[in-house]
């Protein structure tokens, strides 16, 4: 059994991103169709940040083709600004890496340098804001004082320093950063686990002098974990990286990259990243390669499966086949195994599929005339369809409504016509409650950092909070920044949203639910004491404190 | 005879133009046509007097004229006299469409911080790109 029967929600990028990717990554005649609907789609003036880096790439690849006319000034000097940029920083990089060794400090290139050297041979072509080498953790003090006698600084505060867990960010006074590391990973800073990277590292030159580089498939690990650290951010540039290092001969060594991820309990970031360089690059991470790599771990099956299954979003679960879904699921090392029979009508996916501390969905589909014709549903939801969908007749949807169980899930067929989805996004009435569950009413946390608060956020309204695909209007819980005593400072602050406005379906709150979720706090560049003051929003719509409501306020003392 | 002083400056040809930049100072050079066909012989080790040679006879570029570029490349330390001899095949001039000022420019811009912090798309001109500022940034 694969999981990629019943798996969706392959992250994405935008098409236009999609595009100059696959100018950049696709063979002729795909390639040049690409770039055509790129030059035809993007706005060059608000290009992101990915593509900006992708843009040297992309002018040296299309570099007489009469396509790239219309920016082609501007490429050009793209090009040559990042060539000016990155050979600066790779010159005092380069000479900080010779003192180094001289002083007798292993060191290994890695992230875009490396790339750099291995893949490019021309610094303008990979990008990248600062240099990075990892050295043995016992070298680190050594390393600071060697780079302190080249005129490197430390960048920040040096109170941050302390609190640095894997690597020391330096800055010199051409701007050029150096990232001195111990750790490779942020999300791995465990003793030795950096070892194999170490032994698998290889050897190649810079500027004549030999030094050493990560091995291309530690390489890859680092590029993909990085470049899906921040899903939200969608970063793309590091997918153009990836296609390079594994298209080099010999064949790469997708399998040890996979253990590479598992010992660093990482998969689950990975498998996310090579979703989609799956989907983008087929030919680069093959479905096939993919789907062994992933039913061999049943704890990633069960931790891919767990939100889905939450949420609802489950219409791709073939029921024939629930019982393979539920032995996913079921661990046989637990208890539960063992009285699995005496528990034959609970299972992980029933009790999943109730957490009522998740939002919900219905799954659609559209006729051509762009009318529901079928629902995908939990049943227990049916009599909330009134609230979520415009009905043509009510008296007729209880009698479809009767049909059904009051539990279990399954497709329902819809007259076109008798159920639409609402026009807007808009609610007659508003209520929520906030209640901070673990205590965090007073927080302390460096400046510049960022701290999680444990919410539980009821939707304690007589109407569904529901998100229609494709829609601006996300629900989610924010903050606003006030002094001590009381002064707003910053209204708005970071959300973070209950659900997603995904594709074909809607997604909801039901009145009275509890959702559980974790809030991201930003704690302000200037030490002090702060009170924040939560909040419920409807994005673009409004603020619930608007409506009358008064919710938690938590202290916060920002640290140096 | 020169060679490029490396590692110190860092070069490429690309699209008929050069990019040189010396990663000591910061400066930033771009040479063109001709200026640039010569830059590529000299760092592939071809003698001037070859190169002066060459124009002369096809009535280009004067000697003097060579012999000033070749001294202004060396006095801003983008080239050095040459460690060994690597002198290659005989030296002849590619044919280039863009002649209408044979004129060997050696254009510099020094201003490291301002090159650093122009932005590429919104502050240049959009038919030159970086570094050229667009008139309403400049």
């Amino acid at each position: 059994m694969s999981i990629f029967n019943y798996f969706e929600g392959i992250p994405q990028i935008g098409p236009t991103q999609q595009w100059l990717l696959e100018a950049l990554v696709s063979d002729a005649p795909r390639n040049r169709e690409s770039l055509k609907k790129w030059v035809a789609d993007v706005d060059f003036d608000a290009l992101d940040y990915s593509s900006f880096r992708l843009i040297p790439a992309l002018f040296t690849k299309f570099l007489d083709d009469p396509l790239c006319e219309p920016y082609r000034g501007r490429m050009k000097g793209i090009y040559r600004y990042f060539q000016f940029r990155t050979s600066l920083l790779a010159a005092d990089a380069r000479r900080a890496v010779e003192a180094l060794t001289a002083a007798g400090i292993e060191t290994l290139l890695f992230k875009g340098i490396a790339i750099a050297l291995k893949l490019h041979g021309n610094p303008a072509l990979r990008p990248m804001g600062d240099v990075d080498i990892l050295v043995r953790p016992k070298d680190v003090a050594s390393a600071e004082k060697v780079l302190q006698e080249l005129g490197w600084q430390y960048r920040y505060a040096e109170a941050k320093k302390k609190r640095d867990i894997h690597s020391h960010d330096y800055i010199n006074a051409n701007k050029n950063g150096f990232d001195l590391h111990w750790f490779a990973l942020y999300e791995s800073p465990i003793d030795g686990i950096d070892e194999g990277i170490w032994q698998r590292a290889e050897r190649t030159e810079w500027q004549g002098n030999p030094v050493q580089v990560m091995s291309r498939e530690d390489l890859a690990l680092i590029g993909m974990i990085n470049g899906r650290r921040e899903p939200e951010a969608r970063r793309h540039e590091w997918i153009y990286d990836i296609a390079l290092i594994v298209r080099i001969r010999p064949c790469f060594d997708w399998k040890l990259l996979w253990q590479e991820a598992g010992r660093r309990q990482l998969r689950h970031i990975l498998f996310d990243a090579m979703l989609l360089l799956n989907s983008l690059v087929p030919d680069v991470l093959p479905t096939k390669l993919l789907h062994a790599l992933v039913t061999d771990d049943p704890d990633l099956c069960r931790r891919l499966l767990r939100p889905l299954i939450a949420e609802n979003r489950t219409h791709a679960l073939d029921q024939s086949k629930r019982t393979d879904i539920n032995s996913l699921l079921e661990s046989p090392t637990t208890i539960r195994y063992f009285f699995r029979w005496l528990l034959p009508f609970r299972s992980l996916y029933q009790d999943w599929s109730r957490d009522a501390s998740s939002p919900k969905h219905i799954r659609y589909t559209i006729n051509a005339e762009g009318e529901i014709d079928s629902l995908y549903m939990h049943w227990q939801y049916l009599p909330l369809l009134a609230k979520l969908f415009d009905v043509a007749d009510r008296a007729g949807l209880g009698h479809l409504t009767a049909r059904y169980p009051a539990q279990g899930e399954g497709c329902i067929v819809i007259e076109p016509g008798f159920l639409a989805l609402p026009d807007n996004d808009i609610l007659p009435h508003y209520h929520a409650q906030i209640r901070i569950t673990e205590g965090q009413d007073k927080l302390e946390i460096p400046a510049n950092e960022v701290a999680e608060i444990a919410l539980t956020v009821v939707n304690d309204s007589r109407h569904c909070w529901y998100v229609r695909a494709g829609s601006p209007a996300l629900y989610g819980v924010s903050y606003h920044l006030y002094s001590a005593d009381g002064e707003l400072l910053q209204w708005d602050q970071p959300r973070t949203y209950f659900m997603q406005a995904r594709s074909g379906y809607l997604a909801f709150v039901p009145p009275g639910q509890r959702l559980s979720c974790r809030m991201k706090i930003h704690a302000p560049e200037q030490p002090g004491r702060y009170r924040l003051k939560l909040d419920v929003l409807q994005e673009t719509i409004l603020w619930f404190s608007g409506q009358h409501m008064r919710f938690p306020e938590v202290k916060l003392i920002v640290i140096p | 005879m020169y060679q490029v002083n490396s590692p110190r400056v860092v070069h490429e040809t690309l699209d008929g133009e050069t990019i040189i930049i010396d990663t000591q100072t910061g400066f930033y050079y771009t040479i063109a046509s001709h200026a640039s066909v010569i830059w590529s012989a000299l760092v592939a080790g071809q003698r001037p007097q070859q190169i002066k040679d060459q124009y002369a006879a096809a009535g280009l570029i004067a000697p003097s004229a060579i012999h000033q570029f070749i001294e202004d490349l060396a006095d801003a330390a983008l080239i050095v006299a040459a460690t060994t001899d690597t002198s290659t095949s005989a030296f002849s001039i590619p044919s280039i469409t863009d002649i209408a000022a044979p004129h060997l420019q050696l254009k510099r811009h020094a201003d490291l911080q301002e090159l650093i912090e122009m932005d590429p798309i919104h502050e240049v001109d959009v038919a030159l790109g970086w570094p050229t500022q667009s008139k309403d940034n400049s």
